[in-house]
């Protein structure tokens, strides 16, 4: 296995311990939340 | 003369009068004075000057002499000659074993080939030239190579200014040059050497790094293709990781059932449900939040977890909406009752559910009156929504999982980016036909 090989699986298996972790903390940075009481809403049909 | 009587004899420089050592005694025609550069007829036993050339055969990669070992085969330097076609300079190391004859190693912007000379001609299958079951395509077509400086020895004579037309033929890894004059026409096969190889054979620095800006050699070989070949068996199997990893985590566990009924155009209502009990240190949370009575009007629902010891809030919200209607192209529908929230990350602990919800309908403001049975308003003519949410411990976010892939594809993907340019740059020098499929295809070709 060259280096470059061997840095890319290094980084790999980065990845999936970082999805690992997250998956057992049940993170994600794009879970929902944040209350929006006031914020703009877009409301109604947008069929023309 | 057999190789068994080739030594290395010396005689004195007619010019100068430096001992020259002849390496190639016996095949050696022309031989070029390492001190004054003198060029001398090696047949002549006088050793007659041919030509003076006064410059000295400075800034050599490899001094004259110097022994390697490349591919198995002991060689020794014995020629040096510098030459240009108009377009491009370059510096040809003529290599001697006696057991294995000559070959080449040619030196172009600090990238290494090593040539052997065919000694039959390749087979062309039309504007291409096959050798050993090699394609090579046309290249370089009609150029004129020109002899500029030439030191060391060789088994021709050599002039200052001798000018070949040169046709090179290449695949990556490998360039195919015919050279041809009135009198002759050879072939020689050049094959590009690694760092790592001309390094360990000659002590030569490696060949610089391919920037995207730069221009690479006809023949070299992208240096990124390699890795994507390399790589791509190694992000299918963390891909394939990742999927088991998706179908392992994330499923939701334990769920429970809380309604409210809002009424359209009516005040918001709010309501607490609990508890619910969180025994892992961190876990997220699932809520769907289904209005299945919406029709022409939105509900806008707001949960909260509040943790009843610290009473730390974490929120989500969710539009549920639904419109149908009927025009010229029939009926249309849009909106969702059903929205699916995913909290992350709750710490351990017991929760209350805090739910706001208000329903609107759309294009009419209602009229409404409190209904003290019920504890909510009723709307005229305008039915109330039930609320239906689910709550359940664990969530399997997808975002998570894209976010994953996209990661492991990156590095792929750049070597990918990168070889294109490379490619981009290598093809545009080619003469003729403009570059095609087969020129990219084989451009993912290892050496």
């Amino acid at each position: 296995m060259s280096r470059g090989s061997f840095l890319y699986a290094l980084w790999c298996l980065g990845v999936l311990g970082l999805y690992l972790a997250a998956a057992s903390q049940g993170y994600s940075p794009f879970a929902d939340g944040g209350r929006t009481t006031g914020a703009a809403r877009a409301y109604g049909p947008t069929h023309k | 003369m057999s190789p068994d009587d080739s030594c290395v004899r010396t005689l004195a420089c007619p010019a100068c009068g430096g001992t020259i050592a002849m390496r190639a005694a016996g095949y050696t025609v022309t031989l070029a004075c390492e001190y004054c550069g003198t060029l001398i007829d090696a047949t002549n036993p006088d050793a007659r000057i041919i030509t003076r050339y006064h410059e000295l055969q400075a800034f050599l990669a490899i001094p004259l002499g110097m022994r390697g070992t490349l591919r198995g085969v002991e060689w020794e330097v014995v020629g040096w000659m510098q030459r240009a076609d108009g377009w491009a300079t370059w510096e040809e190391y003529l290599l001697f074993n006696p057991y294995a004859g000559y070959r080449w190693l040619i030196a172009q912007n600090g990238h290494w080939s090593f040539g052997t000379m065919l000694t039959a001609a390749p087979r062309l299958d039309g504007a291409d030239a096959i050798v050993a079951g090699r394609r090579f395509t046309v290249f370089y077509g009609g150029n004129s190579a020109r002899v500029l400086r030439v030191a060391g020895e060789f088994y021709w004579r050599v002039k200052i200014g001798e000018t070949v037309r040169a046709t090179d033929y290449v695949r990556p890894g490998a360039m195919l040059s015919l050279e041809q004059n009135d009198r002759e026409r050879s072939w020689t096969l050049n094959e590009w050497l690694s760092g790592k190889e001309i390094r360990a054979a000659f002590d030569v620095p490696p060949p610089p790094a391919w920037l995207p800006g730069m221009t690479p050699l006809a023949h070299q070989p992208s240096p990124f293709a390699r890795r994507i070949k390399g790589w791509w068996p190694i992000g299918a199997v963390a891909f394939v990781a990742l999927l088991l990893m998706l179908s392992l985590f994330g499923a939701t566990m334990q769920p429970q059932r809380f309604s409210l009924s809002v009424t359209p155009d009516g005040p918001s209502v709010s309501q607490t449900f609990g508890p619910i009990v969180l025994p892992l240190a961190r876990q997220a949370m699932t809520v769907e939040a289904h209005t299945p009575g919406v029709e022409q009007g939105w509900v806008d629902v707001d949960v909260s977890f509040v943790n009843r010891k610290t009473q730390d809030r974490y929120d989500a919200y969710a539009l549920n909406e639904h419109y149908s209607g009927q025009d010229s192209d029939g009926y249309w529908s849009e909106g969702d009752r059903s929205q699916t929230l995913k909290v992350a990350s709750l710490p351990a602990g017991t929760y209350d559910l805090v739910v706001d919800a208000q329903a609107h309908h759309w294009g009419s403001s209602g009229s409404f009156a409190y209904d003290p049975s019920s504890g909510t308003y009723k709307s005229d003519g305008l039915p109330p929504v039930e609320v239906v949410l689910t709550v359940a411990r664990g969530a399997r976010f997808l975002s998570n999982f894209w976010l994953a892939t996209l990661m492991i594809l990156a590095p792929p993907l750049l070597m990918l980016l990168f070889h294109i340019l490379f490619e981009n740059a290598r093809l545009a020098q080619k003469d003729g036909a403009p570059a095609d499929a087969d020129d990219w295809w084989q451009g993912m070709q290892s050496p």
